[in-house]
């Protein structure tokens, strides 16, 4: 604080009674509307990035299901491995859904 | 709330600190920018723009000054800024060397014209150009110091105290005449 301007030659007492009291309400909701969608951009709980990573897990499944269903049928590596595909792109869900709840929590809660 | 990590919660996307550093500060913004517009209208657009910008911008404060300060120099560029296009206004830069030491002082009335005081001073100031009604504002209503003020408008120190001084001069000036 500035206690300059205290000093005792009436200008302090006098500018003081220029204060404003309240501030209109729209104006605080037009500058909110304006800034909530920018935000929600940047936040955004689905992940492009997440999405791509996912499909691309689900491709791999799809290819080495239909790979060891008509050509190896027989083959217990090629099965194991289409497995492991399963597994990861499950836990990528997993991780993903977990990372996202918060956000939507909290997107919710502030509107 | 701590205001450092207000503006973190913000730069994650938090919109309701965003809301509470508003309410902080509005009426501050809206009270520098009337000094500069005059009208309430045009004011009212110059804070919301500012509020804006500060958004916009929120990842580029260096927290060099305080919070307040940077705020205030965004209002007073908007207010400068909007006045330009709206009304042709030229904020000058140039102030005239005059002693600023020189003491000035004006007399308080009693508690009973407190309301007719309030219209006095608010009349007055409407009288003043925008340099001197901006520096009145923001070293006696926000209380900012020679420093800070000075950093808000772009100016030197002794520059802000000469202003000051030939504010105290012409508001005590008109406000008797009134």
């Amino acid at each position: 604080m500035n206690k300059d301007s205290h000093k005792e030659d009436g200008f302090y007492e006098l500018m003081q009674t220029q204060h404003l009291l309240e501030i209109p309400s729209f104006l605080e909701s037009n500058i909110m509307k304006k800034i909530e969608p920018k935000i929600e951009t940047k936040s955004s709980p689905i992940k492009i990035q997440a999405i791509i990573i996912f499909s691309l897990q689900i491709c791999t499944y799809v290819i080495f299901s239909f790979i060891s269903a008509y050509y190896f049928p027989h083959s217990i590596l090629l099965n194991d491995f289409k497995k492991m595909v399963l597994l990861g792109a499950i836990a990528h869900i997993i991780y993903e859904i977990n990372d996202m709840i918060p956000h939507y929590i909290n997107q919710k809660l502030s509107v | 709330m701590n205001e450092q990590l207000l503006i973190q919660k913000i730069l994650q996307g938090d919109t309701a600190s965003f809301r509470y550093l508003y309410r902080l500060y509005a009426l501050s913004a809206l009270q520098l920018a009337m000094s500069i517009c005059k009208q309430k209208e045009n004011a009212e657009e110059v804070v919301q723009n500012s509020f804006i910008n500060v958004f916009k911008y929120l990842k580029n404060f260096r927290q060099e000054s305080t919070f307040k300060t940077w705020l205030l120099r965004i209002v007073f560029n908007e207010a400068i800024r909007f006045q330009k296009v709206e009304h042709k206004f030229q904020w000058q830069e140039m102030i005239q060397n005059e002693n600023g030491e020189e003491s000035i002082s004006i007399s308080i009335p009693n508690a009973i014209d407190k309301k007719e005081t309030k219209e006095q001073v608010a009349k007055t100031i409407s009288l003043l150009n925008e340099k001197e009604s901006v520096v009145l504002n923001l070293f006696y209503l926000e209380e900012l110091s020679i420093k800070e003020t000075a950093d808000i408008l772009g100016y030197t120190e002794s520059n802000v105290k000469v202003l000051l001084h030939r504010a105290r001069k012409n508001f005590k000036n008109v406000y008797e005449k009134l």
